[in-house]
């Protein structure tokens, strides 16, 4: 397994290195955002552990960039910064996980073995279709760059049938997971599929019969 | 514990409202009072006119040894007068009068003075009080006593009448304005009541937006009141929150180096370490902890100086030409030596990371010492010449923080330098870099214009 450490306190990072080397990683290290950028986009490494505060370009800007780009690689996050909204911030910008300094390096390993796990598939912070864009960490959803209202229930039917967008979405799985009480819910997959295409055009969400629902992107 | 002081520690509300209570009753039974005298001095100036004329018209028939029974009076008809000897006889009385009896006792009689009017309830004719006049004549030879009286009786069931409406009155005038007071004092006083609940409401210690408390409409010394304590909030709430940011940049700060060090102890015992390995280490530590103390100690000095410790700084003779390494002539200033010291020290620091020539030059004049620190970098902006001197800021993002100094040197030289009444400013230096200017009032006494390069 090869991993990137992107850390611009030197003896910080020739620890993280020796110790990461013993524990079996590959390891490389960057001491700047730039060379972290260009390390993470230009190697396939199967984890990076990113510092915030770093000189060039900070962990932030690294993580969006190397997300635009299509580089899924699981990124932890660690920094001395311990705010709710440095640690929010961080991972809704596409980190999957963030440890705060100083921390334990058993730690480190456990976090890193359970990213490893996981894998490098596409995990978009901002979820698209077509025109569609919809940030869940902002609550937001834009049609080509125009801002849509949407009610919570709406949001989240909508949510989850972008995250499913590849096959057709039942009524029930819909009741499901957007509902907290489906046996009370009755015919609101309907209605609420029906607020949506009010709000997003009548050929966004498609019916198909005796099965369920379907994005349809524009 | 005093009346009065029970009285200030009372609500507003009460205490109005019990002033204005007592100020009304007061004004209430004073005038009253006032009142009465005044209507009875009117009633008895009209009483004495008639008891004169009364008096007066005996006395000229006594004088004319005319005396018809009975004796006429004049036509207000209460009128009463008797004729007395000196052996206490009636000789001629009014209709209304005892014929036989003195409407005085004698000896009252006799000590009465000529022309003397006065009020008695104690004459013949019982407890109604009359109004008397006596005076002495002589008829047909004898010295006989007039005595003219008019009853005042009514004069008194005015009084009393009077008396009686003032008590019915007054109270229930007290407990009316009594009420209105506490009623308008109560709604006067309801925007403080709204005032007050909003600022004990404010959470300081809340992050994001700034609360305001809700400005009373209408009453102008409220109105202004609630907008001056929105000011002394939105004051605190910005302190607070440079406050939250220095803590929160300060934590974050500490946590690095702590995180370098126990990274580098876990892994070196984690791992298989032969011991020539562990004197590596063990610098390496070491190098993190002395950044540590550094940053503690500056972090200590810049808490100090927030906290006004200018008055415990030593106020000692200090030469800064030979801190600045020019042994002559003296640039004396008035300071503590050791924070002066320091100042330098942070100048020349910022100044050679970025420079390779750095010059200093100390020179006195117009009662001001002038310390420069130039050098030949890159220089600064107008904008970044002002953000350099915020806490923590480190304009050079290339570089790391090992390197790059801890983002306090300027603004504890800039605090030092204030804490001595003096200021850092940044300008452009002749040397094509930065040029740090020190200002602080010279000591009393020290010499003018003098200048060297260091």
């Amino acid at each position: 397994m090869r991993l990137l450490v992107v850390e611009d306190e030197h003896r910080m990072a020739a620890a993280l290195q020796r110790g990461l080397t013993h524990a079996g990683f590959t390891v490389d290290v960057a001491a700047d955002g730039v060379r972290g950028l260009e390390l993470a986009t230009s190697v396939r490494y199967d984890a990076i552990v990113l510092d915030i505060m770093l000189p060039g370009i900070s962990g932030y800007e690294v993580t969006k960039r190397l997300r635009a780009k299509g580089v899924w690689t699981p990124i932890l996050i660690t920094s001395a910064k311990d705010g709710d909204y440095d640690q929010a911030d961080g991972l809704d910008l596409g980190a999957d996980d963030y440890l705060t300094k100083p921390y334990s390096f058993v730690v480190l390993l456990a976090r890193l073995r359970a990213l490893l796990r996981r894998g490098a598939a596409p995990r978009p912070s901002v979820l698209s279709a077509g025109a569609l864009r919809l940030d869940p960490a902002a609550r937001e959803l834009t049609i080509d760059g125009a801002a849509v209202e949407l009610t919570g229930k709406e949001f989240a039917m909508l949510e989850y049938l972008l995250r499913h967008q590849d096959r057709i979405v039942s009524k029930a799985e819909l009741l499901q997971h957007v509902w907290s009480d489906p046996e009370t819910a009755g015919n609101a997959v309907e209605v609420y599929a029906g607020y949506l295409r009010k709000k997003l055009g009548r050929d966004v969400i498609v019916t198909v019969r005796g099965a369920g629902y379907r994005l349809n992107p524009l | 514990m005093t009346q009065a002081n029970w009285l200030v520690r009372r609500s507003l509300r009460l205490r109005v409202t019990l002033i204005a209570s007592v100020v009304l009753t007061i004004g209430l039974a004073v005038g009253a009072a006032g009142l009465s005298v005044l209507f009875v001095r009117a009633r008895v100036a009209a009483v004495d006119v008639v008891v004169q004329s009364v008096a007066q018209n005996v006395s000229e028939l006594v004088a004319a040894g005319e005396l018809p029974a009975p004796l006429p009076v004049p036509a207000t008809g209460t009128a009463l007068a008797q004729v007395i000897d000196a052996g206490g006889t009636v000789l001629a009385a009014t209709a209304g009068a005892s014929q036989v009896l003195p409407m005085l006792p004698l000896p009252r009689l006799a000590s009465a003075h000529a022309g003397q009017r006065f009020t008695t309830s104690k004459s013949a004719l019982g407890p109604a009080p009359l109004r008397v006049e006596v005076v002495p004549a002589t008829y047909r030879g004898v010295p006989v006593t007039v005595v003219a009286a008019v009853p005042f009786a009514d004069v008194h069931d005015t009084l009393l009448a009077l008396r009686r409406v003032v008590i019915l009155v007054v109270p229930l005038l007290v407990v009316a304005v009594a009420s209105a007071t506490w009623l308008a004092v109560g709604s006067a006083l309801e925007p403080v009541d709204d005032l007050r609940a909003a600022a004990d409401a404010v959470d300081m210690s809340a992050t994001g937006v700034e609360t305001r408390l809700p400005v009373p409409v209408g009453a102008r010394e409220l109105s202004q009141l609630g907008e001056t304590l929105n000011r002394m909030l939105s004051r605190l709430h910005q302190s607070n929150e440079r406050q939250r940011e220095f803590i929160a940049d300060a934590a974050h700060e500490l946590r690095s180096p702590i995180a370098s060090v126990r990274t580098q102890l876990e892994v070196a015992l984690a791992t298989p370490t032969d011991a020539a390995a562990w004197p590596v280490v063990a610098r390496d530590v070491l190098t993190d902890v002395e950044r540590l103390g550094r940053l503690a100690d500056d972090l200590l000095l810049l808490a100090r100086l927030d906290a006004g410790a200018a008055s415990a700084m030593a106020a000692e003779p200090v030469d800064l030409a030979e801190l600045a390494g020019q042994p002559e002539p003296a640039a004396l200033v008035t300071g503590d030596a050791v924070a002066l010291r320091r100042m330098l020290d942070n100048l020349v620091t910022n100044a050679r990371r970025h420079a390779a020539l750095v010059e200093v030059t100390v020179s006195t004049a117009d009662g001001q010492v002038v310390v420069l620190v130039d050098d030949d970098g890159p220089g600064l902006s107008e904008a970044e010449m002002e953000r350099v001197f915020e806490r923590w800021v480190r304009l050079d993002e290339a570089r790391s923080r090992e390197e790059g100094g801890s983002g306090l040197g300027l603004p504890i030289a800039r605090s030092i330098a204030r804490a001595h009444g003096g200021d850092v400013t940044l300008a452009t230096s002749p040397l094509g870099g930065l040029r740090a200017v020190v200002t602080l009032p010279a000591a009393a006494g020290s010499m003018p214009q003098t200048s060297a390069t260091a």
